[in-house]
C-alpha cells in the first residue's frame, strides 16, 4: 500500500488530511498572496486549491513530480483561474527599484529539498531569464509590464521567460508528458 | 496520426510556457484549444517548472501564518472529505486524534457536527444539512458562497447567514441566524433562485419555517438551475406560491 500522504489523502485518512494541511496550508497561502489576489479573496481561493487537492491526492504520479511540486502546480492554477474570474491583474503604479533590479534580500523560506533545488537550478539560468521569471512568478507582472519597466522590448521578455522556463524543466529534470506534444503525436528530432 | 514539425512543437512549447505564467495573448487561447484539446483539464510539465520556480522565490518574510479561521475551514473540508470517501467504502476508516494539541481542531470540528446534528431541523433530504453543506464544499469545484443582505425594507431585518450553491450539482444549502420561526399553518419562508432565464422566470428554491439559533436548509428547486445569479427568501402564505408579488421581503444574496 502506498505511503505517500496524498495517496492516504485520496483513500480518506483524517491524519493524512490534517498533515497535509499542516504541511501545505502555508504554502498555497503564501502563493496566493504572490498571486496577486485581492486579499479579501485569499482565504476562499486557498479552500478551493485545498477541495482541488481532495478531490485529485489520487492521481498524484511521484514519478512525474514530488508532492510539494503537485501542491504547488495544482495551486498556481487555481489562484491564476481564480485571479482571471475576480479581478484583472492588478497593475501597480510604480514598480519599485528593488524589484526590478535585484532579488528579495529575505531569506529563502525552507519548505522542501525540492524548493532548495529549484532555487539552484533558478541560479544556472542566464541573468536576464532569472530576472523575467522572478517578476512574473514572484512580482506576479505581466509580460508587459515587465517590458516597461525594464526597458527589454516585449518580445526579449517573452522569449526571456519561455526559453528559462523551459531550460528550469531540463534542470529540475520534469519529464513533459505525451499530451504536451499534441494529440497523437511525437515531435520529430529533438526540439525543446 | 499527426506528426509535428520542429517549429510547430516548439510552438506548443512556448504556448504552454506563457499558460504556465499566465502570460497567453488572448488570440492565443483559441491556437492553444485547437493544439491541445482540453489542455486546460492537465497540468503540463512547464506548470510543475512553475510551480517550483514559485515555491523556490518564497521568503521567510512570505510564510506569515495562515489565519485560524482559514485553517478551520480547512479542517472541516478535510473531515467532509473523509466522510464522503469512507461512506462509499465498506470498512471506512475510523479517526485516531493525534497527541496533545495537535488534536484540538478536530475535536473543535467533531464539535461542531455534534452541534450541528442537534440544531439540525428535519426535513425532506436523509442527510444532515450541515454535513451536506461542508460535503458540497469539500466536493464541488463550483460552489459559490453568497452572503445574505437585507432586500430593501425587510420585514425580518437583521437576519444573517449565507448561500452556498453548485450549478453542476444542483444543489446548495441556505444558512441564517436571527431567523424567526414562522408558524406553518399561517405563513412560512419561500425561497427563489434567478437564474439566466431572468427575474420573471425566478425558480421556487423551497419552503422552510426558521428556527433559533443557526439554521441550515437544503435548497430544492424543483426545476434545473442554469448559471444562479440571485437567491431571495419572501414570506408567503402555508405551501407557499408559484407567483409571488415579492411584497413581504426578507433577505437576498446576489452574485
Amino acid at each position: 500500500m502506498s505511503e505517500y500522504l496524498l495517496h492516504r489523502v485520496s483513500r480518506g485518512e483524517e491524519g493524512a488530511v490534517r498533515e497535509c494541511i499542516e504541511r501545505y496550508a502555508g504554502l498555497v497561502w503564501s502563493l496566493a498572496q504572490r498571486v496577486g489576489l485581492p486579499r479579501a479573496e485569499c482565504e476562499d481561493a486557498v479552500h478551493e486549491v485545498f477541495t482541488e487537492l481532495w478531490r485529485t491526492s489520487g492521481k498524484y504520479d511521484p514519478s512525474i513530480a514530488s508532492e510539494t511540486a503537485f501542491v504547488a502546480t495544482i495551486a498556481r492554477r487555481r489562484l491564476i483561474d481564480r485571479r482571471r474570474r475576480v479581478t484583472r491583474r492588478p497593475q501597480p503604479q510604480q514598480i519599485h527599484d528593488d524589484a526590478v533590479q535585484s532579488p528579495a534580500v529575505d531569506s529563502p523560506a525552507m519548505i522542501s529539498d525540492e524548493a532548495q533545488r529549484a532555487r539552484a537550478a533558478l541560479n544556472e539560468l542566464s541573468p536576464e531569464q532569472q530576472k523575467v521569471l522572478r517578476l512574473s512568478v514572484y512580482e506576479g507582472l505581466s509580460h508587459d509590464l515587465i517590458a516597461r519597466s525594464t526597458g527589454m522590448p516585449l518580445g526579449t521578455v517573452k522569449t526571456h521567460a519561455r526559453r528559462g522556463l523551459i531550460r528550469l524543466r531540463e534542470i529540475l529534470g520534469v519529464p513533459k508528458q505525451a499530451w504536451e506534444a499534441g494529440p497523437d503525436s511525437r515531435p520529430q528530432g529533438g526540439a525543446a | 496520426m499527426t506528426t509535428l514539425t520542429p517549429s510547430q512543437f516548439e510552438r506548443l512549447q512556448d504556448l504552454l510556457a506563457d499558460r504556465a505564467l499566465d502570460a497567453l495573448d488572448a488570440s492565443d487561447f483559441p491556437e492553444l484549444d485547437a493544439a491541445l484539446p482540453g489542455h486546460n483539464a492537465r497540468e503540463s510539465s512547464l506548470d510543475v517548472a512553475a510551480g517550483l520556480a514559485a515555491t523556490a522565490m518564497l521568503t521567510t518574510r512570505d510564510m506569515d501564518g495562515v489565519p485560524a479561521a482559514l485553517e478551520q475551514r480547512l479542517l472541516l473540508s478535510g473531515k467532509a472529505w473523509c466522510e464522503s470517501v469512507n461512506a462509499e467504502t465498506p470498512a471506512p476508516i475510523p479517526f485516531r486524534g493525534g497527541p496533545g494539541l495537535r488534536a484540538l481542531p478536530w475535536l473543535a470540528a467533531a464539535a461542531g457536527i455534534i452541534l450541528a446534528i442537534i440544531a439540525w431541523l428535519p426535513g425532506s433530504s436523509s442527510v444532515d444539512p450541515r454535513t451536506g453543506r461542508q460535503r458540497l464544499l469539500a466536493t464541488s469545484t463550483d460552489a459559490v458562497t453568497l452572503s445574505w443582505k437585507d432586500w430593501d425594507a425587510p420585514e425580518v431585518p437583521g437576519v444573517q447567514g449565507d448561500v452556498v450553491w453548485s450549478d453542476s450539482a444542483q444543489k446548495g444549502y441556505m444558512r441564517f441566524t436571527n431567523l424567526p420561526t414562522k408558524d406553518s399553518g399561517k405563513e412560512q419562508y419561500q425561497l427563489w433562485i434567478v437564474d439566466s432565464r431572468g427575474m420573471e422566470q425566478r425558480i421556487s428554491g423551497g419552503l422552510f419555517n426558521g428556527g433559533t439559533g443557526e439554521v441550515v436548509v437544503p435548497i430544492e428547486p424543483g426545476i434545473r438551475v442554469q448559471n444562479a445569479a440571485a437567491f431571495a427568501v419572501t414570506i408567503e402564505k402555508p405551501g407557499g406560491t408559484w407567483v409571488s408579488d415579492m411584497s413581504r421581503r426578507v433577505v437576498i444574496a446576489a452574485k
